[in-house]
């Protein structure tokens, strides 16, 4: 056995063994001084940052400044204008912003807040309804501000008994983005229908164009689609109105048996192989590469994706989800992020300062600044919208821009229900899964997750 | 030896820094989670019930449990398997002389430096079913496919698997190699007297010599692959459909979903089974060992 | 004979192909991964594994500057440096009191109880582990991240310092007794030393762990100048694109010192791992 082998050696060594302590004391008593300082170096640098940090990271803050802190899922870059105006009136603080991907987002944000910590400003999309359950957020209603915002734009920040805990920081929404060029060379023009819709992917498949491009791996696009369906055919357009969606929510009525030959009709999307299997092994972005080459035609997607394909040069433009009624189109959205006070916060008063200068015109008018396409809550603040969206532009005028995921919100973890959405929809595709079952399959996980008393 | 436990010997004082931050810093979030598993805790609500066994007989009624525990299991086995497959012939022939073995030895380890987010990215770009993803494109110049890697739910499993096994076999071979180099020269040469050919002399000498490292490396990878969570979430998100969940990326979607109390249950569930395979593996091990001796 | 000569000479150079392709399987995603830095994100989808068009190191100097670098890798590098010092100060203690003592039930129950640990990942009990170290007032601390480090990996690197320890015999603690050495002093003058294989192969398995762990520092470090590399690699990822022309040199540039630490260390570990790993 090696072991003897090692043994023998060992045992060898023990022979000088007195030799050996000397020559080893050295170096370990060397190594375990290092290895201290190490040790105590690291705490008091750990603890030593964690007393500077907040005046480091300021630059200019100047002493006896606090901070106000704040976490989101906007990239900086979106966010540095509106907080650097914020700061510039802000007195005695200084609002901090830092930037959480938002895969994790969610679950950083319900960390700290069950933690009863947390950042003084919440910034929260769909699940902010579950932080007013929960808690979390102090009443706005009766801030002066808060009434310079539409009442749509309040939707996911008013609770069930009319109280405000926040405000909006812009209104997104999605559409579909169409080549121009390849419209324009079989003679296309933008469908207003879903019958049109069918016909202009049905000409463009026999001309050899894929139609439709959805990643349906990691991205909603196809989700888009079906409830941009589900919103112009169904809740606005047919025979149900947004009320079904606050039932639902409660648990008073159930998507099957309702939804069924809306979401039938939907599907020869995938019927037709507009929508395929091979979809499944695509990401949402890795569409995009595609749609521009002109390879595929049309794209569900939203102004967030403008600046990529206007960099690309090509001629673009974007038509809304369809329905029945090319009268009455809707677009799919509502408020993007909405942003409240910890209940929590030790600096309640600079929160409060700061949540009053986000909903000032000129804050409002930063962000929205920053998300071209984008469309604002706030009363009086028109956004300019590029000529690629002249096709919708009479849409968001009338402001007919509504999800029914904002709706569920009210009473469950929507995103719970939108990912539980995709996983239907990736089984529909790949073939494994009935209209009937994807919507009972809707059904019970809403009855897991709803709100309970 | 005596059994008497002496609290101020010098056993006892060298076994604390380990018991402290271990205890404080691991056991007692675990309390915590044995004992949220017990609530209706969740992030709506602002106070907490005790529930009893309800959350633990939710999971009974919950049939994504069962696709979870099955492809944990499916992950876990086929991994260690396939890796172990790879990396101990691998081993074996970069213990022998072959030129730049050094170079081989360095180039199959790298992928395990790599975190999981790298790899993530990468391969869900490389299997990408579109006509950029990298190896459809590779595949189309042979004139085959293009296969559906990730989004099709027969093939994504297996997908998944085959990148964890890019990723580790590296370490699985490193522990090889180690093994290999205390195995005695004199066993070779007696077998080779004998007239035992190479085939044989793996077979009689080499796996058996490496019980050790096999223990290793079947213990340690199944348990890493039960713990399999992030890989997954990365490549398909427990897609398409449920096809490819495990128990963890199960659990992290209750926790996502709020559901604090139900997440601690399963996560519960899932320590008491993985000690039970544990500890039936390990007692599979002492078998085998017993009869090599 | 005559067999036996051409085996001989023919087994080398088919073991030696069979390397080869090999190699070719494990490095070109690792190939994909570095061609990709030096291409605009439209080459890298078109044409993801053609040499890139210009060889510039632009991308690197931009992603250097925009992760902050220099702060991300101290911020990581200290981290992993002080959580593997105490993975492995605590660990060999530890081990090696459990060996000596894997007699005495105590001694079995306290390292069934360590080994408990490597079954459950401890970011499934993220929000206890939250309550306690707020409540040690170690918020936004790399401390806190190091602590955490050193707990999870305790269980595994035990484990083996534990068995490892029963290569090395009781004899030569007991002639340095007989020397007069006290007992701590055989510990760290004998023991210890006599433990560096296995020391590398658990520096090495905790460093590539704790280098890439992500989960620690995103709950526990909230301000952006404690954060680690793959915090800053993540923030490339927006909520609706990915800038992959940054993430991708950034991944790069945050794998590199791990490499090179393999590399160094790679000749311990091959004479390490098993002189102890799983005797016993």
């Amino acid at each position: 056995m090696p072991l003897s082998i090692i043994n023998v050696s060992l045992l060898a060594r023990a022979d000088f063994l007195s030799g050996v302590l000397v020559e080893m004391n050295k170096k370990i008593i060397l190594l375990g001084a290092l290895i201290t300082a190490f040790m105590i170096g690291g705490c008091s640098s750990g603890s030593g940052n964690a007393g500077t940090g907040n005046e480091s990271s300021g630059g200019q803050a100047s002493k006896g400044t606090k901070t106000i802190s704040m976490i989101g899922w906007y990239e900086e870059g979106i966010m540095n204008d509106a907080i650097t105006k914020i700061n510039e009136s802000l007195d005695g603080y200084k609002l901090e912003y830092t930037f959480v991907n938002l895969k994790q987002y969610n679950n950083v944000l319900s960390t700290q807040l069950a933690a009863g910590e947390g950042p003084d400003i919440v910034m929260d999309g769909a699940s902010f309804p579950a932080r007013i359950k929960a808690g979390n957020l102090i009443d706005i209603s009766n801030e002066a501000y808060v009434a310079d915002f539409n009442e749509a734009g309040l939707a996911l920040s008013t609770s069930a008994n009319g109280k405000v805990y926040g405000i909006p920081a812009y209104g997104w929404y999605s559409g579909v983005w169409y080549n121009k060029e390849i419209f324009a060379k079989y003679n296309l023009t933008p469908p207003q229908t879903f019958d049109e819709l069918l016909a202009v992917s049905q000409t463009l498949t026999d001309n050899g164009v894929q139609p439709l491009g959805f990643g349906l791996s990691d991205s909603d696009t196809a989700w888009h689609s079906l409830i941009g369906y589900l919103e112009n055919a169904y809740y606005n357009g047919g025979k149900a109105t947004t009320a079904f969606d606050t039932q639902f929510a409660k648990g008073e009525t159930t998507l099957s048996g309702h939804l069924n030959s809306y979401v039938d009709e939907w599907a020869q999307l995938i019927d037709k192989g507009f929508i395929n299997e091979k979809m499944l092994g695509i990401s949402g972005e890795q569409v995009i590469p595609e749609f521009i080459s002109g390879e595929i035609a049309m794209f569900n997607g939203g102004p967030w994706q403008y600046t990529q394909l206007k960099e690309s040069g090509m001629e673009f433009g974007m038509f809304s989800h369809v329905g029945n009624d090319k009268d009455n189109r809707w677009l799919v959205g509502g408020p993007a992020a909405n942003f409240g006070i910890n209940k929590n916060s030790e600096n309640m008063e600079g929160a409060k300062a700061a949540l009053k200068l986000f909903g000032s015109k000129e804050v409002q008018q930063s962000i929205l600044k920053s998300n071209p396409g984008g469309f604002s809550y706030f009363k009086g603040l028109d956004s300019e919208l590029p000529e690629e969206y002249s096709a919708i532009k009479e849409i968001l005028e009338a402001g007919r821009v509504g999800v029914s995921w904002d709706r569920w919100g009210t009473n469950m973890p929507a995103q719970s229900l939108i990912d539980e959405g995709l996983k239907q929809l990736q089984g529909m595709v790949a073939g494994m899964t009935t209209t009937e079952q994807f919507l009972k399959a809707m059904d019970d996980k809403a009855n897991l997750i709803r709100y309970k008393d | 030896m005596r059994n008497k436990l002496n609290v101020y010997s010098p056993y006892v004082i060298m076994l604390l820094p380990l018991l402290v931050i271990y205890s404080v810093f691991y056991i007692v979030p675990l309390i915590y989670t044995a004992i949220y598993s017990f609530t209706d805790w969740s992030n709506y609500s602002s106070a907490i019930q005790f529930t009893g066994l309800s959350n633990y007989r939710k999971i009974l009624e919950d049939n994504t449990l069962f696709v979870g525990v099955k492809n944990s299991l499916v992950y876990a086995i086929s991994t260690v398997i396939l890796q172990n497959l790879i990396a101990l012939p691998v081993a074996v022939l970069l213990n022998s002389k072959l030129k730049f073995r050094n170079g081989f030895r360095a180039i199959f380890f790298s992928p395990a430096v790599l975190s999981t987010l790298v790899v993530g990215f990468l391969w869900s770009y490389m299997l990408s079913s579109s006509d950029y993803g990298m190896l459809n494109k590779l595949l189309a110049s042979f004139g085959i496919g293009p296969v559906n890697f990730l989004g099709d739910p027969d093939t994504a499993l297996t997908a998944i698997i085959l990148t964890q096994v890019w990723q580790w076999f590296g370490w699985a071979m490193v522990i090889y190699l180690a093994n290999l180099q205390s195995i005695s020269e004199d066993l070779y040469e007696a077998a080779s007297i004998d007239g035992a050919g190479r085939l044989q002399q793996f077979f009689s000498i080499t796996v058996p010599q490496l019980a050790p490292a096999i223990k290793i490396n079947l213990i340690t990878g199944m348990i890493s692959g039960l713990k399999v969570f992030d890989i997954v979430v990365s490549l398909t998100k427990g897609g398409p459909g449920y096809s490819t969940e495990t128990i963890l990326t199960l659990m992290f979607s209750k926790f996502s979903e709020g559901n604090y109390g139900y997440a601690a249950s399963f996560g519960i569930v899932f320590l008491m089974l993985s000690l039970a395979l544990a500890a039936l593996l390990l007692r599979t091990f002492k078998i085998w060992e017993d009869r090599l001796n | 004979m005559k067999t036996t000569s051409f085996s001989e000479r023919f087994i080398p150079i088919v073991s030696f192909l069979l390397m080869c392709g090999l190699t070719l399987i494990i490095a070109v995603p690792v190939y994909y991964l570095v061609v990709t830095t030096f291409k605009t994100s439209y080459e890298a989808a078109v044409s993801p594994l053609s040499l890139p068009s210009s060889f510039s190191f632009n991308a690197y100097v931009d992603a250097f500057v925009k992760m902050e670098y220099p702060r991300a890798f101290m911020n990581t590098f200290l981290i992993t440096a002080f959580s593997v010092a105490g993975v492995i100060l605590s660990a060999s203690m530890g081990g090696y009191v459990l060996n000596r003592k894997s007699g005495s039930k105590w001694g079995k129950i306290i390292f069934i109880f360590i080994l408990a640990g490597i079954m459950f990942p401890y970011q499934m009990s993220v929000l206890g582990l939250y309550k306690v170290v707020q409540s040690l007032h170690l918020m936004n601390t790399l401390t806190a991240v190091i602590l955490i480090n050193i707990a999870v990996n305790i269980p595994f690197a035990t484990f083996m310092f534990r068995s490892f320890v029963s290569t090395i015999p009781g004899e030569l603690e007991e002639a340095a007794k007989i020397d007069g050495a006290g007992f701590y002093r055989v510990f760290w003058i004998i023991t210890f030393p006599l433990m560096k294989p296995i020391i590398a192969t658990v520096a090495i398995l905790n460093a590539l762990t704790i280098w890439n762990d992500f989960m620690g520092p995103l709950y526990f470090i909230q301000s952006r100048e404690k954060n680690v590399i793959l915090q800053e690699v993540y923030r490339n990822v927006g909520q609706f694109s990915t800038d992959w022309t940054s993430m991708f040199p950034m991944m790069v540039l945050g794998v590199l010192p791990l490499l090179a630490f393999y590399l160094i260390m790679q000749k311990y570990i091959i004479g390490g791992v098993m002189n102890g790993a799983l005797k016993g």
